[in-house]
């Protein structure tokens, strides 16, 4: 946790060499946490990032005269992010929402800004808030989130300045939230920025305000129940093969249809629900199609309420998987080459499993995954998640008897899924 | 006569008369299943109960030995068919049984960990610490097939093992089940248990050799791969896989193709291949540790590959347990029909939570594309490297040490790229 008052409690060196900066105020135009600071022995000045977040063993700070970046051992698309930001003060700033309880003079503040251009990245900040009530009881908290991710709010947090920004300018000056961070300062008798990325606790539900799944009747057994959460910016394309954009979606279309058909000929009773950003096609009409243009809280809410009713849940790999993940019995995701190293980042909420658990029920498998092979790991996940309900829900109920008549019930979901042959309309393996 | 004493499960009830809890007789334990000889009060049908334990356990698993049908609620059908087929065929060659007595057993507990699969062996046995644990007033006495003997944790009264293949793990030995009754009737009353591991287990209290250290300063040298090689399920790409003699050689022109592109890649990793068959040709600058089918494995030089890989890979099936187990991460390639067994026995992760489970072991479908494969490992690689990093990096204490350290493997933090 730094201390921003009376001026951030952290250590920046100058570029020169010669000397340690000058720490003489702070400013947080948005995503940025900032020290301003100046050289002793050179002179100029500069705007030091504070050590948190992907600055947190790194230094990244921009010569307040040039906009040029200095002394940078952060990732370098951050610096970039920084220097976008530092280039874009002055523009008119998105619109802040101030919402929960008007925080009194002389409380101690924490801040945990939630503010990133990467959606897992708004989530993985997210994520950290009731870390930061646990460690600070007595103190009021203020979040700063984007719109789309202020219903996500834990409810310890005190406060939430909600920017009206779109995903991709988070990162860019807001001289709206700067304001509103100077004038917290005035008020408060002790004012901290959270550093704090992760946690390794997380309960999902207490950011969706929605338990996850969980079996204990048979109405969490049948009918098998998934969710495909699409998107069109990355498609699942046939063994991954690259396509133009608009090629690839009509490709995603043909094959979750596909998918659904296939899985249906084989599970009579399969429900599916398709949500996500999108609404290119159509699907078969026993399918419920819960895609959106834009972003609603209720609309995510509704979804992440049939995740948590479904034993699979399916998409490409992304952080839009998150929350389908987090609350389904069991997920596949579908990763393309290029995505393996952050494949299971901002996945915290797993640890409520055990790790063998975790292992059973999240998949991710390659995009160059054949068609037949995608198809039939779903089948085969989407029976074990049942499996695994009907199980639990056997292992809750005393009477043999009613143990005995549950297993009948689900005996097709018990016995499990199997290989199943994708062709194409020649009748080509595919 | 004796009567085992059960300490878990639900009652047998008679198959045919609703209602009628089934008497418990002479235990009758001819190899994997563990029965006993019961006579409804009922309907007066002599029958052979199986003792609700290890697999068969919620299972109401009943024999009987007039028709040979086996009885069984839906939820276990697999084991009641194997029963009954063992029933059928049952076996009369004579069986060996080698007595190790450490010491004189109070209140015996017996396991019985035969079975036909190596991971349901395991899992058997990975059910030892907890039967300790939870009933410390008892001496555990485990049966065991000869290939499992080493495997057996220290702290056992007695261990009885028997020359039964694995192959035969499913069968009905008459002459098992008359020797285990007159040896059972030598001992103080006994007791039978036995689970499938549901807990964490330490995997160096099996196999006495503790997994990947990354503590170890060759930890962050030199990164090593070892491919698990079986003959019996090969790697293949295809969407109806290739059989035989075609699958070997498509298994080995895949790994020669995936070592050739990581050595591109990273020149310094080492590669070894391990396992059973030697009939694929793979490039002679592979450390080569196979051996020939029905050749003598040395099980101890392959846990010390396994221990010193930042990788094992291999094709999916209870030959990766102890690769996955002792390495720091692992990669199985699953055929298309074993997608419900994923994780199965991976009772030594247990100890590790969720997320750290799923960054260190990954199930791919065995149709993965090389280069994908590839990738992935780069990613293991790092990983084990990075988790490494930073266990030796906390160790450190002084300034000058920390940065010193940071400077000579700060590189490892690097993200590869395919």
């Amino acid at each position: 946790m730094i201390d921003l008052l009376p001026v951030p409690q952290d250590r920046f060196h100058c570029p020169c060499g010669a000397a340690e900066l000058v720490v003489d105020g702070f400013s947080l135009p948005g995503m940025m946490p900032l020290a301003r600071a100046g050289c002793p022995a050179c002179g100029r000045r500069f705007a030091c990032h504070l050590h948190v977040g992907f600055c947190s063993s790194a230094s990244l700070m921009v010569e307040e005269a040039s906009g040029e970046i200095a002394n940078s051992m952060a990732p370098d698309w951050y610096a970039w992010e920084l220097q976008q930001m530092w280039q874009s003060r002055g523009r008119p700033a998105p619109a802040v929402e101030i919402r929960g309880q008007p925080i009194a003079d002389g409380r101690d503040v924490v801040i945990v800004n939630t503010l990133d251009p990467t959606y897992g990245h708004n989530i993985a900040r997210m994520f950290a808030v009731p870390s930061v009530r646990s460690f600070n009881p007595d103190a009021a908290i203020v979040v700063i989130a984007s719109r789309f991710m202020a219903w996500l709010t834990p409810d310890c947090a005190d406060q939430i300045w909600v920017v009206d920004a779109p995903l991709r300018e988070l990162h860019l000056a807001n001289d709206t939230v700067d304001a509103m961070a100077a004038e917290l300062a005035r008020r408060a008798a002790r004012l901290r920025y959270s550093p704090l990325f992760y946690s390794l606790a997380v309960r999902i539900e207490d950011f969706t305000k929605i338990d996850p799944f969980d079996a204990t009747s048979m109405d969490d057994v049948l009918p098998a129940r998934m969710a495909f959460n699409w998107r069109e910016d990355r498609c699942w394309t046939q063994a991954g093969r690259p396509l133009p954009p608009d090629q690839a979606v009509a490709e995603q279309l043909r094959l979750t249809t596909l998918l659904f058909e296939t899985l249906r000929r084989e599970i009579s009773d399969l429900e599916v629900t398709v949500t996500g950003y999108g609404r290119s096609g159509s699907f078969p009409g026993w399918v419920e199609d819960l895609r959106i243009l834009e972003q609603t809280d209720e609309a995510e809410r509704e979804w992440v309420r049939r995740y948590a009713r479904s034993h699979l849940v399916m998409g490409m790999h992304g952080s839009h998987m998150h929350l389908p993940s987090a609350h389904a019995a069991g997920g596949i995701e579908i990763v393309p080459t290029a995505y393996w190293a952050t494949a299971a980042e901002t996945w915290e909420w797993v640890n409520h499993n055990s790790a063998q658990h975790a292992l059973q029920r999240y998949l991710k498998i390659a995009h160059s995954t054949s068609v037949s092979d995608v198809v039939s790991i779903a089948f085969m996940q989407l029976r074990r998640m049942q499996a695994g309900a009907a199980f639990r829900v056997m292992s809750r109920l005393p009477d043999a008897q009613a143990r005995e008549r549950l297993a009948v019930l689900a005996h097709q979901a018990i016995q499990g899924g199997y290989p199943l042959q994708v062709t194409d309309k020649d009748g080509n393996p595919i | 006569m004796t009567v085992l004493e059960r300490l878990s499960g639900d009652p047998v009830w008679c198959p045919f008369c609703a209602g009628t809890r089934l008497p418990q007789g002479q235990a009758v334990i001819p190899g994997t299943y563990a029965l006993f000889e019961t006579t409804c009060p009922t309907c007066g049908r002599q029958l052979l109960a199986h003792y609700p334990i290890g697999y068969a356990a919620g299972s109401g698993l009943v024999l009987d030995p007039a028709t040979g049908e086996v009885h069984s609620n839906e939820s276990n059908r697999w084991y009641a068919t194997n029963l009954a087929s063992a029933w059928g065929g049952r076996r009369e060659r004579p069986v060996r049984i080698r007595r190790e007595r450490f010491r004189e057993p109070r209140r015996p507990l017996l396991v019985n960990a035969i079975d036909l699969m190596f991971g349901h062996c395991l899992q058997k046995l990975f059910d030892l610490p907890r039967l300790r644990d939870e009933h410390p007033d008892r001496d555990l006495i485990v049966l065991v097939q000869d290939f499992a003997r080493w495997l057996v944790p220290d702290g056992a009264a007695e261990i009885w093992t028997v020359d039964i293949a694995l192959r035969e793990g499913r069968e009905w030995f008459d002459d098992l089940a008359r020797q285990l009754g007159e040896l059972l009737a030598t001992l103080p009353p006994a007791a039978i248990e036995g689970g499938l591991g549901r807990r964490g287990i330490d995997i160096a209290a099996f196999t006495r050799v503790e997994p990947f250290d990354r503590g170890r300063p060759d930890a962050l040298a030199a990164p090593r791969l070892t491919l698990i090689w079986r003959s019996d399920r090969c790697w293949t790409l295809g969407i109806t896989p290739a059989e035989g003699a075609q699958a070997i050689a498509e298994q080995a022109m895949l790994m020669s193709s995936l070592a050739m592109t990581l050595r591109q890649a990273m020149p310094q990793l080492a590669i070894a291949v391990a396992g059973i068959g030697r009939d694929g040709a793979l490039p002679d600058w592979l450390e080569d540790h196979r051996i020939a089918s029905g050749g003598k494995i040395d099980e101890l030089a392959w846990l010390d590959l396994y221990r010193s890989s930042h990788v094992v890979l291999g094709v999916h099936g209870s030959n990766m347990l102890l690769p996955a187990a002792h390495a720091a991460t692992a990669i199985e390639l699953v055929p298309p029909g074993k997608w419900q067994h994923v994780g199965d026995t991976y009772d030594f992760v247990r100890g590790s939570d969720g997320l750290q489970a799923l960054r260190n072991f990954r199930f791919l479908p065995t149709a993965t594309s090389p280069r994908d494969v590839a990738a992935v490992v780069q990613v293991m690689i790092r990983r084990a490297m990075v988790d490494a990093y930073n266990a030796q990096l906390a160790a450190l204490t002084g300034d000058d040490e920390r940065r010193r350290f940071r400077a000579t493997y700060g590189h490892v933090l690097a993200y590869p790229g395919l």
